[in-house]
């Protein structure tokens, strides 16, 4: 024998647990809390029934404490070195256009990774105005802009912050107004 | 004497707690080293990355295997040892994608476990993943241990992966080491494996064949077990629970599963009918009795599933398609792949990987010379060794096929089993004779085939880190992509159907219950140079809710030669997306640009506009864009 018992024991106490969640969803069961519980139960009986008058812990956990250990160090070092790549990028969203009166409402999000500080976002389009709105820690922001159009609801409004760009036509809501 | 007997079992103990902190030690200098060369990796400047890898993944074999050579002394003593290995040879996966999904593959497991914990259902992915919800045991297995311990999904998914890695590893040593009554031998034989192409990454993911793989073993140790010793209530017991669990696992190992023991079986029966007694022994005909079982079992879940099976096989196992692209490859008219074509590897890399292949036929040349000395007939279980360690140099050609090269790494994880197992047995012998050059040459070899196994069975863009770049597998992924899946958790529903390349699909599949899809009825829609209404025909088909377009799609070709699917009329054309073909989607009245980042643009899609677009014969131009598109 290869002392290897304690491990064959996780294994078939797997295995069994395979075996009857799949048997729970195939009669018509769903997987849930409850039918997770009762299938770990029954792998444990199963289990221990099947290997019953055998000594159940000859294997030693020393390999895996220092296994674990090991991770430790992965965990650490994961951790401590910027392994992960990462890259700066805004993500514009959740634009409205509202028309009030001859002017235009233009609110939005920005959401951002990698990028700190002070962020200008330009917002103009054909017959708008162009402004600029300086976007401090707060994640949205708002813009009222003439227009001089007949209809502004027609405005090719632009919303750029960073290099990026949201082009409209928006929604223009509120249009009876 | 009692004294001696006390100063004498204390030395021993102190011994062993310095042996063991050595290791710990060793061990961990050698994750360290890894972690340093995914970091230079990450900063991209140079190909240091390489030597300071191998140099801590060698380092961590090195200490292990000392302890294997120079320290182990009883079975009990190789299993800890072991159970280091398998759980320090995830380091390296672990380190690369750190806590998250990394391989296309876990992306898909994650999602379909994920449904199933939402659902209580496996739940068939049209467009992602379809044959997973017929083989759902490892979804099944996370999802069950994350309900009872409240765990996360994904936690308890590396949580079941290192216990199969660990238990891949074991079943090995415990195969060759019970049938030849040698834990060395099992020690070695599983010291080797972990060499094998597939150990380092592709069976560290989430993914079923991860599970399947350490099934597979442990049905084969019972088998023997078996056959050798009778039909014990454990034996018999572990064996039916295994064989039922693994046809539920995956399909492919589970059908490998059944050559093996048939293999074994024919081998078994050959020995007893052609060797000395002509009958069949009592082991051969338990051996018999097993394999049925496990065959009934296999081949009644296989045959279950058989539509969907074909549907997914029938791609790779399309005989007159491999036969014409063998035949090209043998005429010169290409068609096939290179070597290490493309590879940004070292050179001693892509050396090692050339003598992958004399080395292991060296070791098998050394194997068949003692086996020719060898007093003691040869069994079954042998030959079935032998078999899977040939069949590695028959798949070497078919590794030249570009439609079979996946299938052929994946099944080079099996025939390590049979090669792993003959290595085991030439290794043990040669180094018990005296001569440190042994120990050198060994090594050597050793390290030759670690660094070989892993160049050949894992793309360096999978292998480490880097700058983040689109069109890529494997380094597609960032922050930016997650910024795009994150906006989909916020804002789609189950009700949701997304259209997104391949290469954001999976990041944003993980993060929102939208179904995610690339058909390549779609394709039209990024590159037709107008949309007509069979393409809006399409898309009220699949009812898209949201597109998402990276616009580097018109600057770059993906290394993959396509952006939604290899079915694509596009694919492997080498053709940019005109930037007009992006910048239309601001004039339909069925689309909205809803959110967009630096290279991606998310646009909504207006099905109720689409289907009153339709019943008014129009393809919905808004009527500010009819004098021309934006950039048209």
């Amino acid at each position: 024998m290869m002392a290897t018992r304690g491990w064959e024991r996780i294994l078939v106490g797997l295995s069994v647990l395979v075996v009857v969640t799949y048997l729970v969803q195939a009669l018509g069961g769903h997987l849930n809390t409850a039918t997770s519980i009762v299938a770990v139960i029954c792998s444990l009986g199963v289990t221990a029934w099947m290997l019953r008058g055998q000594t159940i812990w000859t294997w030693s956990f020393r390999g895996l404490v220092i296994g674990l250990a090991v991770l430790g160090v992965a965990g650490a070092s994961h951790l401590l070195l910027p392994i992960a790549p990462k890259s700066s990028s805004v993500l514009i969203s959740n634009v409205v256009v509202k028309l009030q009166g001859r002017n235009l409402l233009v609110r939005g999000m920005v959401e951002r990774i990698g990028v700190h500080g002070p962020i200008p976002i330009v917002i103009g389009g054909g017959g708008v105005m162009v402004r600029t709105v300086v976007l401090n820690s707060a994640p949205s922001f708002s813009a009222t802009l003439p227009v001089n159009l007949d209809d502004p609801c027609t405005a090719n409004v632009r919303i750029q912050a960073r290099s990026q760009t949201v082009l409209g036509p928006f929604v223009c809501s509120d249009r009876s107004q | 004497m009692d004294a001696n007997l006390e100063a004498l079992q204390t030395a021993s103990q102190d011994r062993r707690r310095f042996v063991w902190l050595r290791l710990i030690a060793v061990l961990s200098l050698s994750v360290l080293l890894i972690a340093l060369s995914m970091w230079l990796a990450t900063r991209g400047q140079s190909n240091l990355q390489f030597p300071v890898f191998w140099t801590g993944v060698l380092l961590g074999f090195a200490g292990l295997s000392y302890q294997v050579i120079k320290v182990a002394k009883t079975p009990r003593d190789y299993q800890e040892i072991l159970v280091v290995l398998g759980i320090w040879g995830m380091v390296p996966r672990l380190l690369r994608g750190g806590l998250s999904p990394l391989f296309f593959d876990e992306f898909d497991h994650l999602r379909l476990a994920q449904d199933l914990t939402a659902t209580g259902h496996a739940v068939a992915l049209d467009h992602l993943f379809q044959i997973g919800a017929s083989f759902p045991g490892l979804e099944l297995l996370t999802s069950t241990t994350a309900f009872v311990s409240s765990l996360s999904l994904w936690n308890v998914g590396i949580i079941v992966v290192v216990l199969a890695h660990v238990l891949g590893i074991l079943g090995l040593f415990t195969l060759v080491g019970e049938h030849r009554r040698s834990a060395r031998q099992g020690a070695f034989a599983a010291l080797f494996y972990a060499c094998n192409p597939s150990w380092l990454y592709f069976h560290a993911q989430f993914s079923y064949e991860t599970l399947a793989m350490p099934l597979l073993i442990w049905l084969l140790v019972f088998a023997d077990r078996w056959q050798r010793d009778g039909a014990s209530r454990s034996t018999v017991g572990s064996f039916l629970v295994v064989a039922a669990a693994l046809p539920i696992v995956h399909h492919a190992t589970s059908a490998i599963t059944l050559a093996i023991l048939l293999i074994w079986v024919f081998a078994s029966i050959s020995l007893d009918v052609f060797g000395s007694n002509h009958h069949l022994s009592k082991a051969t005909k338990r051996l018999v009795l097993a394999s049925s079982i496990a065959a009934v079992l296999v081949i009644a879940r296989l045959v279950l599933i058989g539509p969907t099976l074909w549907h997914y096989w029938s791609p790779v196992l399309n005989v007159s398609s491999i036969w014409h692209s063998l035949l090209k490859l043998i005429d010169g008219s290409g068609g096939g792949r290179t070597l290490f074509g493309g590879a940004h590897l070292p050179w001693w890399e892509i050396t090692a990987g050339f003598l992958l292949v004399p080395l292991l036929l060296f070791i098998l040349g050394r194997a068949l010379l003692q086996i020719r000395k060898s007093p003691t007939p040869t069994d079954g279980l042998e030959v079935t060794f032998w078999v899977l360690a040939v069949a590695f140099f028959l798949t070497l050609p078919l590794d030249l096929v570009s439609s079979l090269s996946e299938a052929v790494h994946r099944s080079w994880g099996f025939a390590f089993l049979g090669l792993a197992a003959v290595a085991g047995g030439v290794v043990v012998p040669f180094l018990e004779r005296e001569g440190r050059w042994r120990l050198f040459t060994t090594g050597i070899v050793f390290s030759v085939i670690a660094i070989a196994g892993t160049s050949v069975g894992i793309s360096t863009n999978y292998q480490f880190p880097g700058p983040v770049e689109a069109g890529v597998d494997g380094r597609s992924i960032g922050s930016e992509t997650a910024m795009v899946a994150n906006w989909f958790a916020l804002h789609s529903g189950s009700s949701d159907h997304v259209f997104v390349d391949r290469f954001i699909s999976r990041q944003i599949a993980v993060s929102t219950r939208a179904d995610v899809m690339m058909p390549w009825q779609l394709w039209q829609v990024a590159y037709a140079p107008s949309l007509d209404s069979v393409t809006l025909e399409w898309l009220r088909r699949f009812q898209v809710t949201y597109m998402v377009f990276d616009r580097r799609m018109t600057t770059i070709i993906p290394q993959t030669g396509f952006w939604y699917s290899p079915s694509e009329p596009a694919a492997y054309l080498n053709s940019l997306v005109p930037t007009s073909n992006l910048d239309r989607f601001t004039c339909y009245d069925w689309t909205q640009v809803v959110a967009t980042t630096q290279n991606y643009e998310i646009v909504g899609v207006d099905q109720r506009q689409l289907v009153q677009d339709e019943i008014a014969h129009t393809i919905g131009i808004r009527p500010e864009c009819l004098s021309g598109i934006p950039g048209a």
